[in-house]
């Protein structure tokens, strides 16, 4: 099956996208006196939140361009959901879904935005003050970090 | 008197490393080197957490597996199981750390994380053993 030539590019646009790493912002905006009153009000949580978000419509384009990843790619799908779920944040996505030119395509861009979501969400383990979420954040990191080979496993086959 | 979460977290390395020289001695070729690998990676996750500790923790003689480990299958199995146990370990590690040191938990979870799925684990949200 051949690579579609914009491969690079769409990986690129969706990597700076979908993983939320442009949040650096998030650092310096949670220094503030008042404690956090749970997820719901931390910058943290809703600036994954959003990632996450981005995230689960990236899935969702991908299986419906792509209808024979489903059975591959839904369990993959729910885990995000719970992620979006556990962070108690009603978000909108940071980016719109990317194409892709064929399923393997699509199979490769997701393992390489999970690598890339999995480092943004360490960054936002470390600047979040609230160590409940800081937790939740550093499970959420090694669920995405796991997820890179699960997909990477789906091209061997 | 209860533990404190680095205290656990190289307690839990020192169970790890004692389960890959039994998951070591199960398994043969690429699986070997596997368990080679994560041996020498949990080594060296258990100096550098001793050594940012305040306390020396002492590793058991030997360690109660939550199953019977006596052939490839089950050694496989016990390595899903202790790389997943460590994500949680470490996740607590995070919360009570703050800097470099939680961003090194967090690495060394996403590593534990990744290494359960090479044996064969599933993906999890919330990965625990």
């Amino acid at each position: 099956m051949p690579v579609g030539v914009d491969q690079h590019v769409s990986r690129r646009a969706v990597l700076a996208a979908a993983a939320g790493i442009a949040g650096a912002g998030v650092l310096t905006a949670c220094g503030g006196s008042t404690p956090a009153s749970g997820p719901a009000s931390d910058p943290v949580a809703a600036e994954v939140a959003g990632a996450e978000q981005a995230l689960i419509a990236q899935y969702q384009a991908f299986i419906t361009a792509f209808p024979q990843l489903s059975a591959e790619l839904k369990p993959i799908l729910d885990q995000h959901g719970d992620h979006l779920k556990a962070l108690g944040v009603t978000a909108t996505a940071t980016a719109s879904p990317v194409a892709a030119s064929d399923a393997r395509t699509a199979v490769a861009v997701l393992a390489d935005v999970e690598r890339e979501a999995a480092k943004a969400r360490r960054a936002s383990c470390v600047a979040a003050t609230d160590p409940g979420l800081a937790r939740l954040l550093a499970l959420i990191a090694a669920s995405e970090a796991s997820h890179a080979p699960a997909l990477t496993e789906m091209l061997a086959t | 008197m209860s533990i404190t979460p680095i205290e656990a977290a190289i307690s839990g390395e020192d169970a790890c490393i004692y389960a890959y020289g039994v998951i070591g001695s199960q398994v043969r070729g690429a699986s070997k080197a596997r368990a080679r690998k994560a041996l020498v990676d949990h080594r060296a996750w258990r100096d550098r957490l001793q050594s940012q500790a305040p306390v020396i923790v002492a590793a058991s003689i030997a360690y109660d597996f939550p199953f019977p480990v006596e052939d490839a299958e089950s050694a496989k199995l016990l390595a899903v199981f202790v790389e997943n146990r460590m994500v949680g370990q470490y996740a607590d590690l995070a919360a009570s750390a703050a800097g470099t040191a939680r961003e090194d938990a967090v690495t060394a979870a996403m590593e534990c994380a990744t290494r359960a799925i090479a044996w064969g684990g599933m993906t999890q949200a919330f990965p625990q053993a």
